[in-house]
């Protein structure tokens, strides 16, 4: 039994400290989104290399120097999580990992024991990628309180901004004490392809499911994203229409962006000239690095600017070698 | 002494798969080594000679040993922990087996430049 305590224990202290000296190199400042575990291990002196595996997610093998296997087949989410438990199995001195599936679905803290390197692995992956002060800056950043921390397509849209799969954070929430292990069983029943289509509102259908679909609002402002080509944007904003103010979205193209829905919506209220809510959806279509920013303006006078929404996107899917950052630092040598 | 054409092409196709294993473009290393596109296609097609620098750089930016990269160096078995784990993994793929034996050989072919980092 104390093995796997141990095991636990020794993963969520590892990734503490991690945070803790990274909090102390950037000053503590509040992010707003994921951590960024790519650049860490990069940063390490860690060999991260991206190739085409059949069933395999990733691999870590310490042989004359460590280095990070991870698959090109997988969902952003699930290569970052696959990257960080492979991280695990480095910092915390093990000698390999070869690791599938089952790295998905298996929680150290639940019920059944398993290879307690593992266990320790997984345990870092999640508070590494998790750790509870993130979600707590997140939450508060989106005015997300205790009630709608536990709504499934809240836990959803903190996934996407944790950068980790709805499943892994649902299991996480509930290590965090944040949900009841029942609740946490309850939430996982829900189908997250349900609450894309929901959100996309029948305006877009998209061809394939595996894209992500983030709600974006004004809560979202000057945070920077890392997203995935195929994913889409749903950007919510109130329009002051009634004073003669639209939304122009004119950079959001310009910034290679495609906007495939535009809706407006009346808030509720009967007056006439009322705010409407004008709903956008963005696409990125391709890797790319770019802010999405978009002005609200009098068509007769675009100097006169009463808002400006402004997000930054990384858009990424990281290709067969080195990441795109080793490279170019590797090519600017 | 001239090398024979066989070793060429053993080099050449060894530099190809090398720069595509890390996930270089032939621009992006032509434009590192200062030479024309042109001559790194001909450089991995075996019809231009490397120059020894220019394999010292291309070893560098490739992450590996220059011996590695001529083929002195013959590539490692994999290490018993790593061949005893992907016997014990079940999911494993021939894909899988190839790939972590190929990444076994590259992490093991360490460049000399970047040793006692």
């Amino acid at each position: 039994m104390s093995v796997y305590r141990d095991a636990i224990l020794a993963g969520t202290l590892e990734a503490e400290q991690i945070h803790a000296d990274m909090n102390a190199a950037s000053g503590a400042s509040p992010s707003c989104g994921a951590i960024d575990v790519f650049r860490f291990i990069d940063g390490r002196d860690i060999l991260l290399l991206f190739q085409k595996l059949g069933g395999l997610l990733g691999a870590f093998m310490n042989y004359q120097r460590p280095g990070i296997l991870v698959t090109t087949e997988r969902t952003l989410a699930i290569q970052r999580f696959t990257a960080a438990h492979e991280l695990g199995h480095a910092v915390l001195g093990h000698d390999v990992g070869i690791d599938d599936e089952s790295i998905l679905h298996r929680t150290p803290f639940g019920q059944g024991h398993y290879n307690a390197k593992e266990m320790a692995a997984d345990t870092f992956a999640a508070m590494f990628l998790m750790p509870e002060f993130l979600i707590n800056e997140i939450a508060e950043k989106q005015g997300w309180d205790y009630a709608a921390i536990r709504r499934p397509e809240i836990i959803y849209q903190l996934s996407l901004r944790l950068g980790v799969s709805f499943e892994a954070l649902v299991r996480t929430l509930a290590r965090h004490g944040i949900l009841s292990a029942h609740e946490s069983m309850i939430v996982l029943t829900h189908s997250v392809k349900q609450l894309k289509r929901k959100l996309l509102d029948q305006t877009v259908v998209p061809t394939d499911w595996r894209c992500n679909v983030w709600e974006l609002t004004d809560r979202d402002m000057d945070c920077s994203l890392i997203a995935e080509p195929k994913d889409y944007f749903v950007v919510r904003l109130r329009e002051m229409s009634g004073a003669g103010y639209l939304w122009n979205f004119d950079q959001v193209i310009e910034a290679g962006f495609q906007i495939v829905s535009d809706q407006r919506r009346f808030l509720t209220s009967d007056e006439i000239g009322s705010d409407v809510e004008r709903i956008f959806t963005a696409q990125a279509g391709y890797p790319h690095s770019a802010s999405l920013i978009a002005e609200q303006t009098r068509p007769w006078d675009s100097t006169d600017v009463a808002a400006q929404f402004r997000i930054h996107l990384e858009v990424d899917r990281p290709a067969i070698g080195f990441t795109v950052r080793h490279r170019l630092e590797a090519l600017a040598a | 002494m001239q090398p024979l054409p066989s070793e060429r092409a053993a080099l050449a196709d060894r530099l190809r798969e090398a720069r595509e294993y890390v996930g270089f473009s032939q621009d992006e290393v032509a434009k590192k080594l200062n030479i024309p596109r042109s001559a790194i296609s001909l450089i991995e097609s075996g019809q231009r000679r490397v120059e020894a620098l220019e394999l010292r750089a291309l070893a560098q930016l490739y992450q590996r040993s220059v011996g590695s990269l001529t083929g002195e160096v013959t590539p490692a078995e994999l290490p018993e922990d790593v061949a005893h784990l992907a016997r014990a993994a079940a999911k494993l793929t021939d894909t899988d087996r190839l790939e972590l034996r190929r990444f076994a050989e590259f992490l093991s072919s360490r460049n000399p430049a970047s040793e006692g980092k």
